[in-house]
């Protein structure tokens, strides 16, 4: 009899850049930077960390239990391609569609 | 329901408290040159943020902790940033300062500055953007965070931003000492509640 794999909850967090015009592929690819620098490779792989890809916006996964982590590398990106941003969080979700609908 | 956020280190320019109003801050705390203060406190207050001015003062030693704090202004917060032990002794409990200023050369925050602790300490985002490449610097802010949440110090957290994109939101701010300390988050008290506190102080005291 095959044994139950535990399902880790997941949730999703929207967010939007600071400002307009930056690039959602060079944002995720700086948050996972950052991410691992605090975290290691280990704490990437524990955090079940990657981007959702939903129309335009950029929507980043984790396990439940990663949430402030996540946030606290969220809030720590202070530039993307050598351009001073900032990474406004606007819904954090248990779902997808909880995050899409609220941007 | 919450009385409203605060930033307690921000630099004076209108498009930062145009912003500041953006995420959702009610309050917010000025640094540098307090000249046109008054004017800057007219348009904040049109755009519906309350400001107040701040010194944020180095000290050495008793005695440069002793003079900084002796010919404060009114209205105006004081914070000190302790370069020793012994101004971090006595800067933790004179009534006089609002915060002390948590940074990567920090003393020890062990069991004898916790007795006699009684202002709030302040832990800036632009203080933790600079420690990031330093590992003892960032092993301190760590430390500090994990003591505070555990021992449930008074901790205050700001942005210490120069310019708008320096600001964040009040909740991904109080997410920050979560993050470093490991612990389960937010801590909304470190946006809200202890600085409004330090706030309410001051009015108090100064009418």
């Amino acid at each position: 009899m095959a044994e139950r794999v535990l399902r880790l909850r997941r949730r999703y967090v929207g967010v939007t850049p600071y400002p307009d015009g930056v690039s959602l592929e060079d944002a995720w690819l700086r948050i996972y930077e950052v991410f691992r620098d605090l975290y290691g490779l280990m704490g990437v792989v524990a955090s079940g960390l990657k981007r959702v890809k939903v129309g335009g916006s950029l929507v980043i996964a984790c396990y439940h239990d990663w949430v402030p982590e996540l946030v606290g590398v969220l809030t720590l990106v202070n530039e993307i391609g050598g351009r001073p941003v900032s990474l406004d969080i606007y819904k954090i979700s248990g779902t997808i569609k909880g995050v899409v609908g609220e941007e | 329901m919450r009385a409203g956020y605060v930033d307690l280190w921000v630099a004076g320019e209108l498009a930062i408290i145009q912003r500041l109003k953006t995420l959702g801050y009610s309050h917010c705390a000025i640094t540098g040159d307090h000249d046109g203060l008054e004017e800057l406190r007219a348009r904040a207050d049109e755009i519906g943020v309350r400001v107040v001015g701040k010194n944020v003062l180095e000290a050495y030693s008793r005695g440069d902790v002793l003079n900084r704090v002796k010919e404060r202004p009114r209205h105006t917060l004081v914070s000190i940033v302790p370069m020793t032990r012994e101004a971090l002794m006595v800067a933790v409990r004179d009534e006089r300062v609002d915060t002390v200023i948590v940074h990567g050369e920090i003393a020890e925050i062990d069991r004898h500055v916790i007795q006699v602790l009684q202002n709030p300490l302040e832990l800036t985002l632009n203080t933790v953007l600079k420690v990031m490449g330093d590992l003892k610097a960032l092993r301190k802010i760590v430390g500090v965070c994990k003591t505070s949440i555990v021992r449930e110090l008074p901790l205050v957290i700001s942005s210490g931003a120069s310019n708008a994109t320096g600001l964040r939101k009040p909740r991904q701010l109080a997410y920050l000492a979560a993050a470093l300390a490991g612990t389960d988050g937010p801590c909304l008290e470190t946006v809200s509640e202890t600085p409004l506190s330090i706030l309410h102080r001051r009015r108090f005291t100064y009418g």
